[in-house]
């Protein structure tokens, strides 16, 4: 049996080794968590697949066809180009009447994140609008991409000239589409993120997310301690005359 | 029942172990890796749902449409799977008002609709072996809803997975004798793998390929231990036809098959009689089994009725130059001598595919991958295996000479697969001047096997106080490969 300890030892003690030194400053990095991408969702980063959405002020930016959850209590735009002096988020739902709005914080661009907290509606809904009203005079010019090709999405993106009583007139769809992101908190741990990544994972899996949880809890425990036992066995057995190694 | 605990009793304990962490892992890959984002996932779906609903095999060039309108709304209607192929933003669809708008909409379509998937399809091209094995995963669906039963599909690739460890074990004892350190290494680097977990939780032909050149591997080790007989013929001949009808990288067996035969022959010796009776039976098979591929072919009328939908050829005339094609291989491994011809194409070799895409992994649609490091030091771990292999052949030569049988057989094996593919690749190279070199690390999973069984050799050769001790380092570097694979896997998509 002593012969079994040591690669028994040698994997437990590394695979731990290894959680500490990898695994939990994994867990602890802090992410933006993203509830949902419903639209195209172009990076600064990558600025071949950036399209400029232009919002002159006095004019209106919608997108439609959003997924809202009550979980996703932000709306996420990037702002590429243009200070924002005074916008306006608003969601509405035609169907279940559902309707919130927020100011957008003042940013500068380019490449600011505008994160903005709604009162999230009270169950799913797939069917939302979503517009940011420049109320400011400049014009904004928010992170989009191209609606066409693989990352086409169903939704369509909307700009109109809205007049001071409210009133919308000559709306025209864009080409390129308003890049949007929901999210259910704009900064926290994936250890923190944990409950919605098993949420996520099993959507649209044939399992619970308990049964993804457990099985996380065996990679993480069982799975090494069965490879250390089959080495630990492997070669106990090896030192075995051979007709008992045969069984 | 008695019979079937007494049978599992016999199983050893290893092996035992080796197949449950195995399948976690690989139902781990399958449950993390979103539906339709492994390597032309959508495609391989397409042609079981096609052939499931059907019985006919989709068109290659032709038809009134790829999907059928289940698979084609998850891909670009309200989920938007396709999305997440070109856009390392997004994030895969998961909010529960998503989940039951594609649930309404799939109670909309009419009986048989997910069967309306004609073609034009580019995996249409393979021959049916997999999508026959993947159809019976599709009609033991129970309920017949599209997510569950791309689930089912993907749970026949950690079927497949399960039996590729157990072949590779089984090797591992034809190689070794029966010795457990080696075939736990052996069957322990297939069952850990992070490319073989991944591969088998999507769904893929190229599980079911690498778990038939598993079984050959084995039967051929077999057979040269045993002698050739018609029996023994008649199966390596018909696993050697699965491969061929599995998928046209599976060609690179009937090389490796004419080399076990004529080892086997020589080793043994076989009476005249007996030698004929093989060479008839094995013939026999392979006559089938080509006869199977042309019927297939021929059920596939958008294919042009080449082979492999003219996949399989050696190019343009008077373009394949068999003095490029070799510095193309050099190239492909070491930096270019003065005298050869610069090899057409990205800057991709050895690095890019071996250590990046095979042995440390690549993973969903080669956009989940490991910080540069990761490879660095995958790269030097290999190094370091291959120079102690060199090393324990060298000291142990007197062994390896008196096990030239089973040497050549492996050394055809692996030879052969990784012929084949630079050979399809400088064709490829030739062919599109340049563009693609159709080369990928999954292509090279028939050869983890033998991976494994180079590995457990370093480990055979060692002292038996130190073998335990390589074994383990092995063993946690992978363990540790694919947790941290999986990982990324999450981060990517949900997080």
């Amino acid at each position: 049996m002593r012969k079994a300890l040591v690669p028994i030892a040698i994997v437990l003690v590394g695979f731990v080794l290894f959680l500490g030194l990898k695994g939990v400053p994994f867990l602890r990095t802090a992410a933006i968590d993203v509830a949902a991408t419903p639209t195209p969702a172009a990076s600064p980063n990558d600025p071949g697949g950036v399209r400029p959405v232009e919002v002159p002020g006095g004019h209106r930016v919608c997108v439609d066809r959003l997924p809202l959850d009550p979980k996703a209590r932000f709306f996420s735009v990037t702002l590429s180009k243009g200070t924002i002096e005074q916008a306006r988020l608003e969601v509405r739902d035609p169907r279940s009447g559902y309707r919130a709005s927020a100011p957008l914080p003042r940013l500068h661009g380019p490449d600011a994140s505008a994160v903005v907290a709604i009162t999230p509606p009270p169950r799913g809904l797939t069917g939302a609008v979503m517009c940011i009203d420049n109320l400011g005079r400049g014009t904004l010019t928010f992170v989009g991409a191209d609606h066409t090709g693989r990352q086409g999405a169903p939704s369509a993106t909307t700009i109109a000239e809205v007049s001071r009583t409210g009133r919308v007139r000559d709306p025209r769809t864009t080409p390129n589409q308003l890049a949007v992101t929901l999210l259910e908190h704009p900064n926290r741990s994936l250890w923190n993120q944990r409950s919605s990544l098993l949420d996520r994972i099993a959507a649209f899996q044939p399992f619970a997310p308990w049964f993804v949880g457990l099985l996380a809890v065996l990679l993480l425990t069982a799975v090494p301690l069965a490879m250390a036992v089959a080495v630990g066995r492997a070669a106990v057995d090896d030192d075995q005359p051979p007709e008992r190694a045969e069984r | 029942m008695s019979r079937l605990r007494t049978t599992l009793r016999r199983v050893p304990l290893p092996l035992a172990l080796l197949l449950a962490v195995a399948a976690a892992l690989s139902l781990a890959w399958a449950l993390s890796t979103p539906p339709l984002q492994g390597p032309d996932e959508a495609d391989h779906v397409a042609y079981v749902a096609r052939l499931a609903e059907t019985g006919h095999v989709p068109l290659a060039d032709s038809g009134r449409g790829t999907y059928s309108p289940q698979e084609a709304e998850a891909l670009a209607g309200g989920p938007g799977f396709l999305r997440l192929l070109s856009d390392r933003n997004a994030r895969a669809a998961s909010l529960p008002a998503q989940v039951q708008a594609y649930r309404d909409f799939e109670d909309q379509q009419p009986p048989g609709s997910n069967g309306r998937g004609e073609g034009p399809l580019s995996t249409a091209k393979n021959p049916p072996l997999y999508y026959w094995y993947e159809a019976a995963a599709w009609r033991l669906t129970p309920g017949g809803h599209f997510f569950d039963r791309l689930f089912a599909l993907r749970f026949f690739g950690l079927l497949a997975l399960l039996a590729m460890v157990t072949f590779a074990w089984l090797l591992a004892g034809e190689a070794f004798g029966r010795r457990r350190l080696p075939q736990t290494v052996t069957a322990g680097v297939v069952a850990l793998l992070p490319m073989d977990g991944f591969m088998s939780g999507v769904v893929n032909s190229d599980i079911l390929l690498a778990t038939v050149f598993a079984a050959f591997s084995w039967l051929a080790l077999r057979t040269v231990r045993l002698g050739l007989d018609w029996r023994r013929a008649a199966g390596l001949t018909l696993v050697a036809v699965l491969a061929v009808l599995t998928h046209g990288r599976g060609l690179a067996i009937v090389p490796a098959l004419g080399v076990t035969l004529v080892v086997a022959w020589i080793a043994h010796r076989a009476p005249l009689r007996e030698t004929l009776r093989a060479g008839l039976t094995a013939g026999g098979v392979a006559i089938a089994g080509f006869l199977v591929l042309q019927a297939s072919r021929g059920a596939n009328s958008g294919t042009g009725g080449s082979v492999y939908g003219g996949e399989v050829t050696l190019g343009k005339s008077g373009a394949f130059k068999i003095g490029d094609l070799l510095g193309n291989i050099w190239q492909f491994y070491f930096p270019r001598l003065g005298f050869m011809t610069p090899r057409p194409g990205p800057g991709y070799g050895y690095r890019q595919m071996v250590v990046e895409q095979y042995l440390g992994g690549v993973f969903a649609s080669y956009d989940v991958y490991y910080p540069p490091w990761v490879y660095d030091r995958v790269q030097l771990v290999v190094a370091l295996l291959l120079g102690a292999l060199a090393v324990a052949a060298i000291v142990r030569w007197r062994a390896v000479l008196a096990a030239w049988p089973r040497v050549v057989v492996l050394v055809a094996i692996g030879g052969s697969v990784i012929l084949l593919l630079h050979v399809v690749s400088y064709r490829a190279l030739v062919g599109t001047g340049g563009a693609s070199p159709l080369l990928t690390g999954r292509y090279a999973l028939p050869l983890t096997p033998l991976v494994g069984v180079s590995v457990a050799a370093i480990v055979a050769a060692l002292p038996r106080r130190v073998a335990p001790v390589l074994a383990a380092l092995v063993v946690l570097a992978l363990l540790c490969l694919s947790i941290g694979g999986l990982s990324l896997n999450v981060q990517r998509f949900y997080a």
